[in-house]
């Protein structure tokens, strides 16, 4: 990892979810910790935990059924699940900007875009109505949409995804965050969309200083604004490594699957290939390395010790990999 | 030979937008066309007015070389049995009450004529036709992982025995590594039945790998039309080069280019 602060340190944190049939446990000693400007990219499958993940750094998992069984989360030094009242309301948007998945739900179709963005920055402390339509206007400015006078007039129905999702990536902006944590933010875009939406994300990251963490199931979305790269496999974080270095020599055998799995539009002679079998349960997950059972260089020892996050700038969580 | 499915400049209107201006498109036995465009371009309906699900405003829509536009329902039957689809979201698509045997036994019931053992028979062959063991023959939507559910929605699209799947994005809802476990799937059917596959997805490496012809759709028109290899290798049109240059390859491309300042305007 190169110099800059620890903005946030995960360290051995586990969250369960209990249930009726049991505590589902979705981390299992995620250890991670991103330094001021970086841009790391987490990518993994449904289910692998990385929205929960997301979610945990800013306190948004429902407790219950959520519950911290261990490990904590910093964000610039200081506990988030001790924070009181007034810290937490501190850490949510103006210390982390998040960006959810899809622009349609997270706007309220009745009220328009300026009622919502005001809402936003009277939460940040801004009074005058004056302040609130100026601040609103240059939110809107740098998120790179035109008309922003008219804009503030209209409601979410009258704005196309993109514009939408702009929106959204405005009210993150709001309180102008250290940390910006966005989740799937361009899944619900068509992918023309989705690469102007990339681009103004790398901006923006670039013109305010910002540190990025982006959630995404897409390697090729990861690959184009990260520069560090973390995969997640059921509740764990199975490698962590410069994005180069992930994509042209990966070490675990989940993100070699995985990469194999993914048709390549550049090399349509290369078939991809599924990773047999399925995501386990997280109720029962399997003892020892959890992705043992579908992986085909398992040994003995797999199956009863849990590897360790191991390795120097790049980092496996493997008893195959760097014996 | 004539077309499974054609349409000559079909137009399908809602209100005064036109979803689908003025389009002709061919289906041939045993090909695989790729349809592909953007959320909006007229792809499904494309697809609905194929299989009748839509009505055209004009133009024609032909099966087997048999003007359909404007047959009755009952007219119908052979093109419900030749071709079948395969929708986007196999978690809606099928019954959550009922198990995989009465979903895919479902289609069979309706052309008659089967017992009890033989349709249990066909079932099984058919869920082992897409890689499912008899042990799913019992089980519920609920009880199944997402690639499971697709593969049951494959069989029983294969139940009546059809000459063509419209697959309308079969994988988008899937993780990429079940995803290529049912492209795997679905070139291995088509081999072993003959089938013709009308491919609709916006992932262009998809396409890319299942299909021989490609046409591009964009706000109710085909923009393009022709080989796959030649047309997302050298396309012509610029919104085809503008979608395949917002494709993102699975590698670090940060330091290469920022991704997308080629985007087309909304």
């Amino acid at each position: 990892m190169s110099g800059g602060e620890k903005l946030l340190d995960i360290r051995d944190f586990r969250l369960a979810f209990d249930g009726y049939e049991g505590a589902a446990q979705v981390l299992n000693g995620i250890d991670l910790s991103v330094n001021e400007g970086e841009a790391v990219g987490i990518v993994g499958e449904t289910g692998c935990g990385k929205s929960v993940l997301a979610r945990s750094i800013l306190r948004l998992n429902p407790s219950p059924p959520a519950r911290v069984v261990s490990g904590s989360i910093r964000f610039d030094g200081r506990d988030v699940f001790e924070m009181d009242r007034g810290a937490l309301r501190a850490l949510r948007g103006a210390g982390v900007g998040m960006v959810f998945q899809d622009p349609v739900t997270y706007l309220n179709p009745v009220f328009t875009i300026g009622a919502q963005l005001a809402d936003v920055l009277r939460a940040h402390g801004l009074r005058k109505s004056g302040d609130i339509r100026k601040r609103s206007l240059e939110l809107l400015a740098a998120v790179q949409l035109r008309d922003g006078a008219a804009l503030l007039r209209r409601y979410p129905h009258e704005l196309s995804g993109g514009m939408r999702q702009r929106v959204l990536i405005a009210q993150a902006l709001a309180g102008n965050p250290r940390l910006l944590l966005a989740d799937e933010p361009t899944t619900a875009l068509d992918v023309t969309i989705q690469g102007q939406v990339l681009a103004l994300i790398a901006d923006l990251v670039a013109r305010f200083n910002l540190t990025l963490l982006l959630i995404s199931h897409d390697l090729g979305v990861i690959g184009a604004i990260c520069r560090r790269v973390v995969v997640m496999y059921a509740g764990t974080i199975v490698e962590d490594a410069p994005a180069e270095a992930l994509f042209a020599a990966p070490r675990h055998p989940y993100t070699r699957g995985l990469l194999a799995a993914v048709p390549d539009l550049e090399h349509p002679e290369r078939i991809p290939k599924g990773i047999p079998g399925s995501i386990p349960s997280m109720r029962s997950p399997p003892e020892g390395c959890r992705f043992h059972p579908r992986c085909a260089q398992a040994m003995p020892v797999c199956r009863e010790q849990a590897p360790l996050l191991l390795g120097v700038a790049h980092l496996t969580a493997c008893h195959a990999v760097g014996e | 030979m004539t077309p499974i499915l054609a349409t000559e400049n079909v137009v399908c209107s809602f209100g005064t937008a036109r979803a689908v201006d003025e389009v002709s498109l061919d289906l041939w036995p045993g090909e695989t066309l790729g349809l592909v465009g953007e959320s909006g371009s007229g792809k499904t309906t494309m697809l609905r007015l194929l299989l009748r699900l839509a009505q055209a405003n004009a133009g024609h829509v032909r099966f087997d070389g048999r003007d359909i536009t404007h047959a009755p329902e009952s007219a119908l039957r052979d093109l419900r049995r030749a071709v079948q689809v395969v929708f986007q979201n196999p978690h809606a698509a099928l019954d959550p009450r009922a198990s995989v045997f009465a979903s895919v036994a479902e289609p069979l019931r309706l052309q008659g004529g089967l017992t009890r053992a033989m349709l249990r028979a066909r079932v099984t062959s058919l869920l082992e036709d897409v890689g499912l063991g008899e042990e799913f023959l019992w089980r519920y939507p609920h009880e199944m992982s997402g690639g499971q559910k697709q593969r049951v929605c494959i069989a029983r699209a294969l139940a009546p025995g059809p000459r063509a799947l419209l697959l309308d994005e079969p994988t988008s809802a899937l993780d990429v590594s079940v995803q290529a476990q049912i492209i795997e799937l679905l070139a291995a059917l088509r081999a072993r039945h003959g089938l013709a596959y009308l491919f609709v997805s916006h992932n262009l490496a998809v396409v890319r790998l299942l299909c021989t012809r490609v046409a591009v759709m964009r706000g109710g028109v085909i923009v393009e039309q022709g080989e796959a290899a030649s047309v997302l290798a050298a396309p012509r049109h610029s919104y085809t080069q503008a979608l395949l240059a917002s494709v993102l390859p699975p590698r670090a491309t940060l330091a290469a280019q920022s991704p997308s300042a080629k985007a087309v305007t909304a």
